[in-house]
């Protein structure tokens, strides 16, 4: 017999080729049988065809039985065994033909034996990947391979885990999906080119859609936590080592007993996260900078040398055509899944909780975890009747910054997750600004810490490249800062450093102070005055001090900053060559961009009284309304899901459109004469103009739930009503600017100036509702000379490279971010905080009395106040033994916002004949009494008696 | 010193299960060729044949010592290799065991010796004879039956097999063959029992040099194998000092089956041997580290039946130390092994069903004992250094 034809009883067992593709990567292809009666491969299938495959250099290695295997390095010489003489050089042909003869493997081996793909442009699968965690998260781009590899990007250990997405593509088709089980692996087998003990990933999924196609999409979780063990346990000094692993797909065919292997390598950047000596090359010392607002949200850091603003919400998740500013993040957040939230957010889970945004077209309702921003706010926009918008509304919470402050006036804040636990209907959670609270139970939610955690992780991830250590947090005026404030601080800093890798979070510096710092030094108008001085607010070569008003009329509070900005003097205790010098400030939480809208579309609702009671409209009166008469109990000031779903539906849909109407876009048309530009209402869910001061409101509900649709509405008077509302806080901006400037007059004369005068004073506006037209308009007629003069701008009015992106632009709303940012170049001096001989802060409210005659009330105590002497305060009454006074923290007193202070100080009346009240000031927000006769005051030596203390609420 | 924080503990909370998504089960074993153990010491490594062939060299019962037909010698095959060249024999009752294997499920790799219970010379096949496998004993004694019993169950004694009481209280005492096995067989028996038996604790001491160079740390192993090794004389206990020293050193199981391998095939010549132990101490800036190594080697180099083996070691050693520390560590390792040998028995000798668990362990006991012995060498060296030093 011819001893080429001489059949092989070579049953081989396994196949096995290595091989390095163009790029450089080694890959593996393996088929091993598992036959019981070891029958062996009855072929090889080859996963690509000879006309594409062209491998740099290839290595395969055939296992038969007894152990005995033979390798092959020469590439032709496999293809000459694979396909025949026809596929390789002839003149090598001779050559190849003796050693197959010679072969005890291949001797008889036919061609027939391997099976390569018929598609001539198949070549071998092919690998891809890219770290989608903040893609998931946020909506930011995907982290590519390339930039995972790149030692300035990479990953970072002890992070928690990283969601990698790995695709391979060109996966053979298979003939019987049903017949093939799946296995996979990812494993880091080297760290900068040394072997070490392979680490297994844990976590792999493979996509559903994608599992009985060629292209397979794989989720791996990769733990960084044990990437940093690794590092340790391998003694890896540097800070960026590269971390080389294999991902290998195993597919075992149970008809044939056949395993097939592909194994694809992968490689990353590891940045170790371990502080050396306290440093550690990703640590930014650059302040972030934080504008926790109600309404909307800003972060500023200074990075690459300019200063830039952080978003919530990524290039997938923004409308491209939509012109919102990405970098105003509205402050809300809706949570869809919580038993998925509460999972990842319960204390107990010591890495990065991760969540799931909503993403259009990529993540849907029932996958997401929750949102937050401008698709938050979307979602109002489609609102409409049903379960499902019901639950969308319950779903979100908004104005997360007044939580601290409701909740200490007794409220109690709820949301309904729109999915409860798996399984389970939503159940109600209770809102909380406590930190300990939150582990007791899952019925109870931080929501300050939660979005805190959020800032934190969209700034400080990989693909930023750093991650920072001090942030800076403005605070209201208005906000008690040792307990409101610092609430609201702690919860922040708890969210900031829950996103921080393991390493960092407790970490302290070489003095064994915290490493990561979140201060909260600077109120929010003078945060503001930072983004302006020495940009739209100079000094001249002659340094003349120039003084400042700051209008800051945010979503939630209006508040006011004044000082001056200055070169210092000798006798500022100082190395700072300037100074910004806060004279005081104030503000008002019961105004406020939402506030107005509120009260917008609470007039709307008022104006259609008899529409809104035949239908049984519910509506929440807006904060320091009075019940009015002829509503039938639709109105309270609470309300339940239904008047508050009405609120948001008057509000979103009609009030907010005509707060932020701006007459210049409509040839200097007023809100009342522009409604059919406005409500065009091209659907059904959209407000339709019909006839002037008329429109159609899409849905609203009924007291029993049931929609009632297509009301039609009267809409007028808007402007007017809006102009009252801001000419009323002018009025107090400008009575507050006088007695802050005359108050710090000496200050004024220190500073070279021989005397305060309003026309001096520059005017800055701030805030997003300051964008609403009135402010300037109103502004410019209270203080004529000042616009005259320009001096009325504002912030970052020429400020900005209109070719650059809006990250860099500062604006009303991002200039307390950016503000922050400048002050430390400054030197600070808060005049205000430093009146009186034992320097107590000044006395926040006006103290009132009615007096009997008129009816008119008298003041006590004025508001800044620190002096200490007795005041007569009218009579403590004789029937009830109370006082009866009265209080505001109002710069104005106005009866609609008295306060009443009626406490019982019937204990302390011994003698009939002496009831009038005398009252001094006690600490910023108590006052001391004392009851006696009406012609002789108590002494000023008097000691204070801690029980005749009275404590002003706000 | 370094701490290394346990990174098998799941503290990982994973996203739930997308709806669009499956867990693919993750594969471990079978990983492909660059990766598969390079730092991973398996628990089957003990198995491995390249290990099992390493003890049973000393015994030389291969095949090229294995008995003609004629002689009335024991006929026995120690060691996976000579086990798997078996049908190289030209014996007619080694074939009669093949004809009776091929008709079982007696796995071919595991087989570590074939002992064969006299000589049949029937026209039938009734060739009886004992396998020590890695899954237990087979044994064909009386019926065609291969009967198989897990090493838990058994003992070995002069006499034959034993069953033991604690797993068959009804059978206890009862043996299950009755013959006077070869010493040698007897003796790789025991070995075996103790190579699958010994429980290794967690590489929790720190060798002096876990922290060293990964070349540094895979030659030091390599050389202290070769000693141990090289000469055929391989004994348990050493192995299994090797193997935890392995691990203390973070050296996979396939380099130190490398270092098995080369070991077997001859080992260094003695200018390697001399060269290696040179550059070795020239890497240790610190006198007292040598001594390491000193100690390291003469453990190995020393058999359990006091031989010393690899000369060449023993004498870079006496250069390097001075003949006396040689001698008077030398009498040290033998005295310690006669303690430990003594506790070991007394161990054994124990009732165990009168102890708390934690006795029962006997090996464990004697681990303590190692320790014990360790730390008195380590503090007599610090003694010696700080001696020196002044």
């Amino acid at each position: 017999m011819d001893i080429d034809s001489r059949p092989t009883t070579t049953r081989f067992q396994k196949f096995f080729m290595r091989f390095t593709d163009a790029g450089g990567e080694t890959k593996y292809y393996q088929c091993e049988s598992f036959d019981p009666d070891g029958a062996g491969l009855g072929n090889i299938r080859l996963p690509f065809n000879f006309d594409k495959f062209n491998p740099e250099r290839a290595l395969v290695r055939f296992y038969a039985e007894y152990d005995a295997n033979d390798t092959i390095d020469d590439y032709e010489f496999f293809k000459y065994i694979a396909l025949g003489e026809e596929y390789v050089d002839p003149e090598s042909v001779s050559e190849f033909a003796r050693r197959k003869r010679n072969s005890n493997m291949f001797r008889g081996l036919s061609k027939d034996f391997f099976l390569s793909d018929p598609d001539d442009t198949k070549d071998f699968p092919k690998i891809s990947y890219c770290d989608i965690t903040e893609k998931d998260m946020f909506g930011y781009p995907e982290i590519p391979s390339s930039l995972l590899f790149s030692n300035t990007c990479g990953i970072w250990t002890m992070h928690g885990f990283r969601k990698f997405e790995i695709t391979i593509e060109g996966l053979p088709e298979e003939k019987d999906y049903s017949d093939l089980t799946q296995k996979a692996c990812l494993y880091w087998h080297q760290i900068n080119g040394i072997d070490i003990v392979p680490v297994f990933e844990e976590e792999i999924r493979c996509v559903k859609s994608s599992l009985k196609t060629p292209e397979r999409k794989y989720h791996v979780y990769i733990d960084t936590n044990k990437l940093g063990a690794a590092l340790e346990d391998n003694d890896i000094a540097e800070h960026a080592p590269e971390f080389m692993g294999r991902f290998e797909i195993h597919n075992t065919y149970a008809s044939t007993h056949e395993n097939v292997v592909f194994s694809f390598p992968i490689k990353i950047c590891v940045r170790d996260t371990r502080l050396r000596d306290g440093e550690n090359p990703l640590l930014d010392d650059n302040v972030v900078s934080l504008d926790f607002g109600t309404s909307s949200t800003c972060a500023a850091i200074k990075a690459k040398g300019k200063d830039r603003l952080f978003s919530l919400s990524g290039n997938y998740k923004l409308n491209k055509d939509s012109k919102d500013n990405a970098y105003e993040n509205p402050t809300n957040l809706m949570i869809y899944n919580w038993g998925e939230v509460f999972n990842q957010w319960q204390s107990a889970n010591e890495n990065c909780p991760f969540f799931l945004t909503k993403i259009d077209g990529y993540i849907d309702d029932k996958n997401a975890d929750y949102d937050s921003g401008y698709t938050v706010e979307d979602e109002y926009q489609t609102v409409g009747e049903g379960e499902v918008s019901r639950r969308k509304m319950a779903s979100i919470i908004t104005q997360l910054k007044m939580i601290p402050s409701l909740l200490a006036k007794g409220n109690e804040l709820k949301f309904t997750p729109y999915f409860g636990e798996k399984g389970d209907a939503a159940k109600p959670v209770i809102l909380t600004d406590s930190l300990a609270d939150e582990d007791n139970t899952n019925q109870k939610f931080n929501p300050i810490a939660f979005y805190g955690y959020l800032l934190s992780r969209a700034i400080n991830n990989p693909a930023n490249e750093k991650f920072y250590k001090t942030y800076q947090i403005s605070y209201p005026v208005k906000f008690n800062k040792k307990t409101i404030g610092e609430s609201i601080r702690q919860s922040l800093e708890y969210g900031i450093r829950r996103a921080l890798p393991k390493t960092l979070r407790d970490a302290v510096d070489e003095e064994g102070m915290p490493l990561i710092k979140v201060q909260m030094d600077y109120p929010e108008p003078i945060a503001c005055a930072g983004a302006i001085v020495g940009k739209q607010l100079k000094l001249d070569d002659d340094e003349t001090p120039q003084m400042f008003a700051i209008f800051d009329l945010g979503g939630g509070t209006v508040d006011f900053a004044f000082g001056m900005f200055r070169a210092a003097l000798d006798s500022d205790d100082t190395d700072d060559e300037l100074i910004i010098e806060n004279f005081g400030t104030d503000g008002d939480e019961t105004a406020g961009g939402e506030k107005l809208i509120h009260q917008l579309a609470y007039k709307i609702y008022c104006d259609n009284q008899d529409t809104m009671v035949e239908n049984r409209i519910k509506f929440v009166l807006p904060e320091g309304e009075f019940v009015p008469g002829g509503y039938e109990g639709l109105l309270s000031e609470r309300g339940d899901d239904i008047a508050n779903s009405n609120v948001y539906m008057l509000k979103e849909n009609l009030a907010r459109t005509l707060f932020k109407y701006n007459p210049a876009d409509y040839d200097g048309l007023s809100a009342d004469n522009c409604l059919e530009e406005l409500f065009k209402g091209e659907s059904e869910d959209e407000v339709k103009f019909l006839s002037d001061g008329m429109v159609r409101f899409p849905s609203l509900r009924s007291a029993d739930g049931s929609p009632v649709e297509g009301l039609e509405l009267t809409v007028t008077g808007i402007d007017d009503f809006i102009e009252d509302q801001i000419r009323d806080i002018i009025e107090k901006f400008k009575t507050t600017m006088e007695l802050n400037f005359t108050r710090n007059i000496e200050a004024i004369h220190e500073a070279g100036l021989d005397d305060f005068n309003a026309d001096d004073v520059h005017i800055f506006l701030g805030g997003n509702a300051s964008r609403q037209h009135f402010v300037h308009e109103i502004m410019t007629q209270t203080f004529p000379v000042n616009a005259d003069r320009n001096y009325i701008e504002r912030i970052g009015e020429g400020l900005n490279d209109e070719r650059l992106d809006d990250m860099y632009k500062v604006n009303e709303k991002t200039a307390v971010a950016f503000g922050q940012l400048r002050l430390g170049l400054f030197g600070y001096k808060n005049a205000g905080a430093k009146i009186g001989e034992d320097e107590r802060p000044p006395f926040q409210f006006n103290v009132v009395y009615i007096d009997p005659r008129n009816d008119n009330p008298v003041k006590v105590i004025e508001k800044n106040n620190v002096e200490t002497a007795w005041r007569a305060a009218g009579k403590v009454s004789k029937e009830t033994k109370k006082t009866e006074l009265w209080y505001t923290k109002d710069p104005v007193i106005d009866r609609n916002t008295l306060i009443p202070l009626s406490a019982s100080v019937a204990k302390f009346v011994k003698d009939p004949k002496k009831m009038t009240l005398y009252v001094r000031v006690h600490t910023e927000d108590t006052i001391e009494f004392r009851i006696g006769s009406r012609r002789e005051a108590p002494s000023n030596d008097e000691p204070v008696n801690e029980a005749m203390i009275l404590k002003l609420n706000d | 010193m370094k701490s290394v924080e346990p990174i098998d503990k799941a503290d990982m909370i994973y996203p739930e299960l997308g709806e669009d998504e499956i867990v693919v089960p993750n594969i471990r074993k079978n990983i492909l060729l660059h990766a598969t153990e390079t730092h991973y010491f398996p628990l089957d490594f003990r198995m491995r044949n390249v290990v099992i062939d390493s003890l049973a060299r000393k015994y030389d019962q291969t095949i090229d010592q294995y008995p003609d037909p004629d002689d009335a010698d024991e006929r026995l095959l120690i060691g996976s290799s000579a086990c798997r060249q078996r049908h190289r024999l030209d014996c007619p009752y080694m074939r009669k065991v093949d004809e009776r294997l091929s008709e079982s499920d007696v796995a071919e790799e595991n087989i570590a010796a074939i002992h064969l219970l006299g000589a049949d010379n029937s026209e039938y096949n009734r060739q009886k004879f004992l396998i020590v496998a890695k899954d237990g004993i087979y044994l064909r004694d009386q019926t065609n039956r291969i009967d198989h019993y897990d090493y838990a169950d058994i003992r070995f004694t002069f006499d034959g097999i034993e069953l033991l009481p604690e797993t068959n209280f009804e059978r206890a005492g009862d043996f299950v063959l009755r013959y006077p096995l070869d010493e040698k067989f007897m003796t790789f028996a025991q070995e075996f029992l103790l190579l699958r038996l010994t429980t290794i604790s967690i590489a929790g001491e720190r060798h002096p040099f876990a922290d060293a160079a990964v070349k540094f740390r895979k030659e030091y192993l390599s050389l202290i194998v070769d000693t141990a090794a090289a000469e055929g004389k391989l004994d348990v206990e050493t192995l299994i000092r090797i193997e935890y020293l392995a691990r203390e050193l973070r050296i996979s199981a396939i380099e130190l089956e490398t270092y098995l391998h080369a070991a077997g095939e001859g080992g260094f010549d003695n200018q390697s041997v001399r060269k290696n132990f040179n550059r070795l101490i020239a890497d240790m800036p610190r006198e007292h580290e040598k001594f390491v190594l000193f100690q390291d080697l003469l453990e190995a180099a020393i058999g359990i039946d006091d031989s010393v083996r690899r000369k060449p070691a023993v004498d870079a050693i006496k250069r390097a130390a001075g003949e006396k520390f040689v001698a008077n560590y030398i009498d040290h390792i033998k005295q310690r092994r006669r303690t430990e040998t003594s506790l070991y028995r007394s161990i054994q000798a124990l009732d165990y069903k009168t102890l708390s668990p934690a006795f029962s362990n006997a090996w464990h006991m004697l681990r303590l004992a190692q320790l014990y012995n360790n730390d008195i060498n380590l503090k007599l060296m610090d003694v010696g250094v700080l001696a020196n030093e002044k």
